[in-house]
């Protein structure tokens, strides 16, 4: 017999974790749904779900403190799906942790696309494991080739700067998952850089004007507005 | 002990008190401060050129100017304190510098309380006219915004009841008339529900993008933002929704950052795009083109369809822009969407105009200033 993917499904409003739930087993997962947080931290510990969906409205306390503490024991895929469409509370819950956000209402093959890449992610030890077997990481016509710190595109060089290929690289090692502003910042700058996007934005125009056919319809970096960059994945 | 003696202050006062200063009648600002004294200098400086020049001796101009002084200040400042001020000044430096005998104050005169009197009056008189106007100004703009609000919830309301009543209506029937649809039937009543009710999802959005908005000063929080990334967001979620139509984005060879809240800009150019997938009729092809001019940035949005009638021109973005009758009626959004965008738009301290090309089409623009 298979063995299927464990999802954890923490969600109050029936209706909505109903119809999660049966898109969820008719595409090959186990479900166990949830509908507070109290109940939610104790599955997590007794059934090892392989992906949490998370909504951040629970009747007995915030998603945010669920998330919080399954993020001091464990790396387990956490993907938060809420109605909060404010750019803060996506960028609040990306740093502290969770492996994406979906804003309500979403599709769901949106939502089927975004649990898989989790699952993906979590299951390698590097973020990406083609990296670490071949050292490059392809999508489309764009190759990241780690060894050499070169972007090449249709196998020649885009010759990106110091620091555009520093960006790159990185989205490049999370491809498929949502990196906020401040934290492309400090793992490029260090924690001690100011949170000024500015330079960010600038650098990220220069980028697409060099890899993008056209910078306004991007084919490999693309921005979730006022929370970051998502690299595409390989395909 | 020092008794404390309580002197009753009845209400009625209090609200008088409160009620002068709610209305600002004898506020202070720097900005009116600097305005009531550099018109005195002038003043002063006026009558100080003109009897250095006339020889005559004849000061009656002094009082005049003083005059126009006065009502000047009364005018241009808030309240009556430095029109008063003025007066009292004005008075003073006429007794003072333009009186014989010159830098010298001198009481007895004759014309002294008459004069203090005319100014007096002129300056009250004159600042209460001035102020009464700048009431009805922002009463004016209150009932303005209010009209708007009234047309917006009014287009919102049919927005949300037309479909709500498709998917009552494609339901009941779903529940009642089970055994006798044929399974093509129940698809069709299920995608009827369903795209009902994903309408529905993006009229709550415009709900939700105009609570964004300071509804106190109409204003939005804004930071600077890439205006190419904005305008992808926008472009990526109308293809979510709107498969068939290809999107074409033009922009300049800089990218340009305009101080805005981008969520909210990716709503109008969303809401443009749809405007023009669901009135255009006729349209396989959107531009969205970006520009810099001298006004900011240029956002345009144009399509290739019917365009727009030219009796709607005018009313566009009122959320009134619906004839009565005619098929027109039958559609479901009253151009809720675009009075969306013109509240964002002029939240920004920008403009949005529509017009039809020559080339067939209708042709939305955006103008945002840039700093």
């Amino acid at each position: 017999m298979k063995i299927k993917d464990k999802v954890l499904i923490v969600e109050d409003e029936q209706s909505i974790s109903n119809f999660i739930s049966m898109i969820l087993q008719a595409s090959g997962f186990d479900t166990i749904v949830v509908r507070t947080g109290e109940e939610a931290l104790t599955m997590v510990s007794s059934h090892c779900p392989d992906l949490i969906i998370l909504d951040l409205g629970l009747p007995d306390m915030d998603g945010m403190e669920v998330l919080k503490s399954v993020r001091k024991w464990s790396n387990l895929p956490v993907v938060v799906v809420s109605a909060r469409n404010h750019e803060h509370d996506k960028v609040e819950a990306l740093d502290y942790g969770a492996d994406d956000y979906l804003v309500k209402p979403f599709g769901t093959s949106e939502l089927l696309a975004r649990i898989r890449t989790a699952i993906r992610h979590t299951r390698t030890a590097l973020p990406n494991g083609e990296i670490a077997q071949s050292g490059k990481f392809t999508t489309g016509e764009l190759t990241i080739d780690y060894d050499k710190h070169q972007v090449l595109l249709r196998g020649e060089n885009a010759r990106l700067t110091v620091n555009e290929y520093k960006i790159v690289a990185l989205l490049g090692k999370y491809a498929g998952k949502v990196l906020t502003y401040d934290f492309i910042i400090r793992e490029l700058w260090g924690p001690k850089a100011k949170t000024d996007n500015q330079i960010l934005r600038v650098n990220m125009a220069n980028i697409r004007r060099k890899i993008e056919k056209n910078p306004g319809q991007p084919e490999y970096i693309f921005t979730e507005v006022g929370v970051g960059y998502r690299m595409r994945e390989d395909d | 002990m020092k008794k404390r003696i309580h002197i009753p202050w009845p209400e009625e006062w209090k609200k008088k008190t409160t009620l002068l200063h709610k209305q600002g009648n004898l506020i202070y600002t720097p900005k009116d401060f600097i305005i009531s004294f550099c018109l005195y200098l002038a003043t002063v400086v006026a009558c100080l050129l003109l009897r250095s020049v006339d020889k005559t001796g004849d000061t009656s101009y002094v009082a005049m100017l003083f005059l126009t002084d006065v009502f000047l200040t009364a005018v241009l400042t808030d309240g009556y304190l430095f029109s008063i001020l003025c007066a009292v000044l004005g008075v003073l430096s006429v007794d003072y510098i333009f009186t014989e005998p010159y830098w010298h104050i001198s009481f007895t005169l004759a014309g002294f309380p008459l004069t203090f009197l005319v100014m007096m009056t002129i300056s009250i008189l004159a600042g209460a006219l001035a102020s009464r106007a700048k009431q009805v100004e922002v009463t004016q703009r209150q009932m303005q915004r209010e009209k708007m609000r009234g047309n917006l919830l009014r287009g919102m309301g049919h927005d949300i009841r037309t479909p709500l009543t498709g998917i009552v209506g494609a339901t009941d029937v779903l529940l009642e008339q089970d055994g006798s649809l044929t399974p093509q039937q129940r698809q069709e009543l299920l995608r009827s529900v369903n795209e009902e009710a994903r309408w529905l999802m993006r009229v709550t959005e415009n709900l939700l993008s105009i609570t964004r908005i300071d509804g106190e000063n109409a204003s939005v929080k804004k930071t600077p933002e890439l205006m190419e990334e904005v305008m992808e967001g926008a472009v990526s979620k109308f293809r979510r929704h709107y498969k068939g139509i290809p999107v074409q984005v033009h922009l300049p060879e800089e990218a340009l950052l305009v101080p805005m809240d981008p969520l909210l800009m990716q709503q109008v150019l969303f809401n443009l795009m749809e405007n023009a997938a669901r009135h255009g009729e006729t349209v396989t092809q959107i531009d969205l083109r970006l520009t810099r001019q001298e006004s900011g940035a240029v956002l345009e949005v144009a399509d290739n369809g019917v365009g727009i009638a030219p009796d709607r021109l005018g009313s566009l973005f009122d959320g009134t822009s619906h004839p009565e009758e005619g098929r027109e009626d039958a559609r479901r959004d009253m151009g809720i969407g675009l009075s969306v965008c013109r509240t964002i738009v002029t939240a920004h301290g920008g403009t949005i105009t529509a017009e039809n090309q020559k080339e067939g089409g209708a042709l939305f623009r955006i103008t945002l200033p840039i700093e």
